[in-house]
């Protein structure tokens, strides 16, 4: 009795830290660990000083804290909100604008005049939001944009299945890990899957700022839908297929990572 | 005050002989002992390995905690004696005096010195009579108004809250991860853990426990930003266990 209690807990804790991530704690933790593989020793110097732990390890922070006191503001910023042009939306409401905010706020040695806690809080929005901008179901689009069936909402275009039943393309993402055959792996698997870009192809995905970022996420989110198609059920695919999609995450957690080093490289310059 | 200090510390039992107690998880045990190797000296590591048959950091605490009884100096500590502090005590006299011993007590007094400092460190692993007898229920809020329909509380345990909750924030986290993490975390602060000695650093764990459970108790529904240093805590539990543990080995295994 007392052995089955455990597991029945153990297995619900599971569950308790699952629903706390968005993209995944592991790959949130990933960007953060590419990132820091790319950063300068200037501003991996300074980041250690004001976060007193790794990059990897405030990679899902944002996500404990979203409805926490005196952080609840960052609830807006989990998402990249696309206008009816298509362009990444600037309003207040959306990551785009805490990039930005952040990012001028904080370069040509201005975070040397600020509260080292609220630099340490810019850094660990950064350290998350940059990653959750490249999850293509955290890219917003209007919901007048085709595809459109009757469960479209904005951060869930459209249900794909498992086993047959429905479920969520936003809540696949979200657990992505333990959905497709990752389960218990470490940050250093993990690694080796994505930061695989050469020299040029980081370069040039560095290149930019957050709005050209952006702009090249939300072209990375609708192919999304030619990877993983409505109803797919993801218990029935080859695996070919599952590589596919691992391949298209792998590559996106890739581009976060870099990006998170070209801003804080930027900053801390 | 001395008295009721005093009283604290006979209070405080490790419920090492029940099935049910994890101190730390199985990671977190794995990145404790493998941080504490990397700050030990040369001559504590060969011993270690001399002694053990194995590092520090291949040391498996589940399995192999069942040592029993100790003789040091005609004194026998047994398990049923449970008394956290007073058999590491014993077993940091007997480390002090290694020579003295037969091998298989060399092996027994150090497998229980690295135990216990690690386990009197864990919040999950101490108990205060008449507060916390190993594991009890409470709740946190999700953060939303309890007018919000999407308000809900959700069930944790002392326990899984110390051994699950927070290690599985970094489910990724390999040991050289964690290790990474506390070099970082601990830079320029190594004197700051090691003052004191075994009794002062179960009071000190005591107090800060008394105090968590003054508002994290059975039943109790606490905000989820309660947790957030509850994490801190969880982290500085393992830095003092990490430089407390490569302190004490340094010393006596020289």
């Amino acid at each position: 009795m007392k052995r089955a209690k455990l597991i029945i807990l153990t297995i619900a804790s599971a569950f308790i830290a699952f629903e706390a991530s968005a993209w995944g704690a592991p790959q949130h933790s990933t960007v953060g660990y590419v990132a820091t593989r790319h950063l300068t020793p200037e501003a991996k110097k300074w980041c250690d000083h004001y976060l007193r732990h790794s990059l990897a390890y405030y990679g899902p922070w944002m996500d404990h804290i979203r409805y926490c006191e005196g952080f609840k503001a960052s609830r807006a910023w989990h998402g990249l909100y696309v206008t009816e042009a298509n362009e990444p939306s600037t309003h207040e409401r959306g990551a785009m604008a805490m990039i930005k905010r952040v990012r001028e706020e904080m370069k040509d040695g201005k975070h040397l005049m600020m509260n080292d806690s609220i630099v340490a809080d810019n850094i660990r929005y950064l350290i998350h939001t940059v990653g959750e901008i490249h999850c293509p179901v955290h890219v917003a689009f209007p919901l007048s944009f085709e595809p459109r069936y009757e469960e479209t909402s904005e951060f869930n275009r459209y249900d794909i299945k498992k086993k047959g039943k429905t479920l969520r393309l936003h809540n696949f993402w979200d657990g992505i890990g333990w959905q497709l055959g990752r389960r218990g792996w470490t940050m250093e698997q993990y690694l080796e899957v994505t930061d695989t870009f050469s020299e040029e192809e980081r370069k040039k995905a560095m290149q930019g700022d957050e709005i050209d970022w952006g702009r090249d996420c939300i072209k990375d989110a609708v192919k999304l839908y030619d990877i993983m198609p409505r109803g797919m059920d993801i218990a029935k695919i080859s695996e070919e297929k599952r590589q596919e999609i691992w391949d298209y995450a792998d590559y996106l957690v890739a581009k976060g990572g870099y990006r998170l080093a070209a801003i804080l490289n930027e900053i801390f310059k | 005050m001395k008295h009721y200090i005093k009283t604290l510390v006979l209070m405080l039992l490790l419920a090492l002989s029940s099935n049910e107690a994890f101190a730390w998880c199985e990671i977190t045990h794995k990145a404790i002992l493998k941080a504490v190797e990397q700050r030990l000296t040369k001559p504590a590591k060969e011993e270690i390995v001399a002694v053990l048959g194995k590092p520090l950091s291949e040391v498996e605490f589940q399995k192999e905690r069942k040592t029993t009884t100790l003789n040091t100096e005609g004194r026998s500590v047994t398990r049923e004696l449970e008394d956290a502090v007073v058999r590491l005590e014993n077993a940091l006299f007997a480390l002090d005096n290694f020579d003295a011993y037969s091998d298989e007590n060399k092996k027994k007094s150090l497998l229980i010195a690295i135990y216990h400092i690690v386990d009197i460190h864990s919040p999950a692993n101490i108990k205060i009579e008449g507060l916390i007898d190993g594991d009890f229920e409470f709740y946190h809020n999700n953060g939303r108004e309890r007018t919000n329909p999407r308000f809900k509380l959700t069930k944790l345990t002392w326990q899984r809250l110390w051994t699950k909750l927070f290690p599985g924030r970094h489910s990724a986290f390999s040991v050289d991860m964690y290790c990474t993490d506390i070099d970082i975390a601990t830079r320029g602060k190594a004197k700051s853990y090691i003052g004191g000695n075994p009794r002062k650093w179960v009071e000190e764990i005591g107090r800060e426990i008394r105090s968590i459970h003054s508002y994290c108790h059975e039943g109790a529904e606490i905000n989820l930003d309660a947790l957030l240093p509850l994490e801190e805590m969880h982290d500085e539990c393992m830095y003092r266990a990490i430089y407390r543990l490569a302190y004490l080995l340094n010393k006596s295994l020289k």
